[in-house]
């Protein structure tokens, strides 16, 4: 059955192409594409869509896919909103296997992006996640191959935070905090995201691939599966044994949870993790968008 | 009356009488890919349309491609460029869907991107009224970006080198497009970068030229290493060099057909540089960095080739510019031995089977996790301890002629700690003093393994028959080497000379591997002197190999870094000058291969 897309009220899932559901259990596909998805934005009537052969914004129903990219980035593997939009900015930025990059509008409507990785080492380079800062907007949380950098856009200049030597995987901003997944490292979390400390315990050697904020707590995805916590006390274990890729929860404090596998598919929890049930027909899931929160 | 396809190509041949051949030889193969019933592809349907085949037949050859890739993308408007009325409407209706509103991959090698971006203009070219493209932009959005690559990747490798270099798999999937855009891209500038890059790409392969093989090093080759002649490759090398006996299941390659439809033909002068074997003589090439993402501590530096071409074989090596574990591309061949034979019976190698899941993850974004089974999953043969081909973080070479001094130092924990070697079966050995030395009839080989080998078979199923046939010598020792001299016979005297020679001539291990360093003469006299992870010295002279040009050879004139190259043989002159600006910054490089 197809149903009248609200891209703001929908599920949304990053996985071989993008896919949307009102309720979280029926999928559909928002066009045709089957390009692997490695991260998703929301911003006012469009979505972007981080993919490995480039950058896309999704509007309208029909869905309509516009190229955000240009011949300069690919392989982009996270996206995160520019809050002031100026004029000629396409409102995002990009981190790829080749780093951070910004845009800017060009001719033809094109964007053209520019890399913003001089005196990087290859490890700094190659970029999974990024964050804006929430109290020092154009500065940007980076998790590279080799930890957390922070780059001050102002000053075009890169510094290294106290996380570093290991990949950072994910980041979130969080109940007041920062929080950095890193793999083979666990959970830190940060107030200024120069300085760390562990993030909770039990998970200390962990890979953690992803991060989502629940209504009092946190979802972490790592190697053995999803695990449960509030980020200063132990964490526990739910669900079944995966790399998960992806973790969201419902803003609603008993909405649902959802987690996605590399491989695995994707997984439902309306419990607050007590069992969990594989829904759709996904193989991998990278990113997954919950519902955004009603004012 | 004389075969015009077989005609030998002569020092004296005029460029009309080459072109004829050349005319001969494209007419002979396309007939014969349409008689096999090989036309039935996007690449190949220019033999259909060529021998007036059924057109109607491109109609549900163009309807397949809902999410195109590189390989569907640029073949398809290549058809209707050249072909134009004759394509079906049906059909171009197909292809122009692809533009219009497919959802292209734009894929992340090289190649991948060049079949992409020249489709792309070529489309944007050709339909500048449609007010929206495949991707949302306006059609002189695709049509800047595609020019703005492919400009930049001229002039990269114009400067720097040819990043996917000197494949036998994937050469092909450069010049076609290049061709492609040499003869229909609409803009002026353009065809004239692209037509000086075909003539660049065409001099590379025929510096390395061997009786239908392409010597030397390979930046992708992967597991038919061991075949003489491999690849779409074999067909440029019969259509424009045309030194072969016509072998239509090996030359009537589907991804060479838009080439061989083609109306460009070069200057005969390439032919002969590619066939003239009179003296032997060393071709030295530059290539730019491989593009490592990840994993280790500093970039890859340049590559640097070195061939020796002698009449009845060639050897060649390379520096691989690697930053160390666990930066080892995957179809990357380092060095071998290439002679006159059929698949299997005339090449010598060796490899180290470095396997690393980080392997993938270095030159890939997927999660080291999963990469490895990923990837392993679909070519499991980049995985097994019997592999000839892939670099190795661990291997390092120094090549003077027809000498070689190949060297590895293999952590004890490595899960593969040993070397392969490939010997052809044909070959009788016979072994002295440690060496295992071959006649093969217009010249001999020596070769000393270093450290502790057993003689063991390798045959591997593959399509075309098997992939590999021979035998194996595997050296059990992580300071493992490799010690190898062809030399023409007629320089060495009886092959019993040669072994005595061979045998006796000075050999220099006892700094292996404790100060890491072996020195060996060659038969001519000249000491080779390697240290790993240090210098390489000839008869005492330090190798300066950032002193490579980009191309040199005889008659070879290209200095790294102007963007000029020039070419001369007996008489005649080819020079190619890229007009670069030498103050502009280079294209970010973006693609892996």
């Amino acid at each position: 059955m197809t149903t009248t897309l609200d891209w703001g009220a929908s599920w949304l899932v990053g996985a071989r192409g993008l896919h949307y559901s009102a309720e979280g259990n029926n999928w559909q596909a928002a066009g045709d594409s089957n390009y692997p998805v490695y991260d998703l934005i929301r911003q006012k009537e469009r979505i972007l869509c981080a993919t490995r052969w480039g950058l896309w914004q999704i509007d309208g129903d029909p869905p309509c896919w516009q190229q955000l990219h240009d011949e300069t980035l690919t392989e982009v593997l996270a996206i995160a909103p520019v809050e002031a939009v100026t004029t000629g900015d396409p409102g995002v930025v990009a981190v790829s296997a080749y780093g951070l990059a910004c845009g800017r509008r060009g001719e033809h409507g094109a964007t053209l992006w520019q890399s913003h990785a001089d005196g990087l080492s290859l490890n700094e380079r190659f970029s999974s996640a990024v964050l804006s800062l929430p109290k020092d907007v154009g500065n940007w949380l980076v998790g590279t191959e080799d930890g957390v950098l922070m780059y001050r856009v102002a000053e075009n200049r890169w510094q290294r935070s106290e996380l570093t030597g290991k990949p950072c995987r994910a980041l979130l901003y969080a109940h007041g905090w920062l929080w950095a997944g890193i793999d083979e490292g666990g959970v830190w979390r940060s107030a200024d995201g120069l300085s760390w400390q562990r993030g909770g315990t039990g998970i200390d050697g962990d890979s953690i691939f992803a991060l989502a904020a629940t209504a009092d707590g946190l979802l972490a995805g790592s190697l053995q599966g999803i695990c449960v916590g509030d980020g200063q006390g132990r964490w526990h274990r739910s669900g079944p044994g995966l790399l998960v890729s992806a973790v969201a929860a419902h803003c609603d404090a008993d909405g649902p949870w959802l987690a996605g596998a590399t491989p695995g598919g994707l997984w439902r929890s309306d419990d607050a993790g007590s069992s969990w049930r594989q829904i759709g027909a996904f193989d991998t899931v990278r990113s997954i968008l919950p519902p955004e929160e009603t004012p | 009356m004389t075969d015009p396809t077989t005609d030998a190509t002569t020092d004296s041949m005029t460029d009309t009488e080459y072109q004829r051949q050349v005319d001969a030889r494209a007419r002979q193969l396309l007939e014969a890919c349409f008689e096999r019933g090989g036309h039935r592809s996007t690449w190949s349907f220019h033999a259909a349309l060529a021998c007036d085949g059924d057109a109607q037949e491109l109609v549900a050859l163009t309807g397949r491609h809902l999410e195109p890739g590189p390989f569907n993308i640029f073949p398809g408007i290549v058809l209707l460029h050249r072909w134009g009325e004759r394509i079906p409407a049906e059909a171009a209706a197909n292809i122009k869907q692809m533009f219009v509103g497919g959802w292209q991959q734009r894929g992340n090698t090289e190649n991948h991107w060049l079949m992409y971006y020249v489709g792309n203009l070529l489309a944007a070219e050709r339909w500048p009224q449609e007010k929206r493209f495949w991707n949302g932009l306006p059609t002189a959005a695709m049509q800047a970006e595609a020019s703005r690559w492919i400009l930049g990747m001229i002039a990269r490798t114009a400067t720097q080198g040819h990043y996917e270099y000197d494949s036998t798999g994937y050469h092909t999937e450069h010049f076609v497009p290049y061709l492609a855009l040499a003869e229909h891209a609409g803009d002026r500038h353009m065809r004239h970068q692209a037509t000086q890059m075909v003539q660049l790409l065409l001099a590379d392969m025929a510096l390395e030229y061997f009786h239908g093989a392409y010597a030397g090093g390979h930046g992708r080759e992967g597991n038919v290493n061991t075949w003489t002649q491999v690849g779409p490759g074999q067909a440029l090398n019969y259509l424009y060099f045309g030194d072969e006996t016509f072998a239509p299941e090996r030359h009537c390659q589907t991804y060479a057909m838009p080439a061989i439809a083609a109306a460009f033909r070069p200057p005969a002068l390439l032919a002969r540089m590619a066939l003239d074997r009179a003296t032997p003589h060393v071709v030295r090439k530059t290539k730019p960095p491989r593009a490592v993402y990840r994993h280790v501590q500093r970039p890859a530096e340049a590559v640097y080739k070195y061939t020796w071409m002698s009449r009845s074989f060639a050897l060649g090596s390379t520096q691989t510019g690697l930053p160390g574990a666990p930066a080892a591309p995957i179809d990357l061949t380092s060095w071998d031995l290439t002679w006159r034979g059929p698949r299997h019976q005339a090449k010598i190698c060796c490899n180290h089977p470095y396997r690393s899941p980080l392997r993938f993850s270095a030159f890939l974004p997927d999660l080291p996790q999963r990469v490895g089974r990923d990837v392993g999953t679909s070519k499991p043969f980049l995985q097994v301890p019997d592999r000839l081909f892939g670099a190795s973080p661990y291997e390092q070479m120094l090549q003077h002629e027809g000498t070689i001094v190949v060297l590895y130092d293999i952590p004890e924990a490595d899960e593969a700690p040993f070397v392969n070697c490939f010997l052809p079966k044909g070959s009788v050995w016979c072994e002295r003093e440690g060496w295992l030395l071959s006649d093969l009839g217009d010249f001999y080989v020596g070769l000393r393994p270093i450290g502790p080998y057993c003689w063991e078979d390798i045959h591997e199923a593959g399509k075309d028959g098997n992939w590999i046939d021979g035998w194996l010598l595997r050296i059990h020792d992580v300071h493992a080497g490799f010690i190898l001299e062809a030399v023409e016979g007629d320089a060495a005297g009886s092959f019993d000379q040669f072994c005595q020679a061979r045998t006796t001539a000075h050999l220099d291990l006892t700094g292996w591997p404790r100060s890491r360093h072996v020195s060996v003469d060659s038969l001519a006299g000249v000491r080779l002197q390697i240290e790993f992870d240090g210098e390489h010295r000839i008869d005492g002279a330090r190798i300066d190999y950032a002193a490579y040009p980009l191309l040199s050879a005889p008659g070879v004139e290209a200095p790294l870094g102007t963007g000029r190259a020039s070419f001369r043989h007996n008489g005649d002159t080819l020079e190619l000058d890229f007009d670069i600006d030498p103050t502009a910054p280079p294209l970010p490089m973006r693609v892996i291969g």
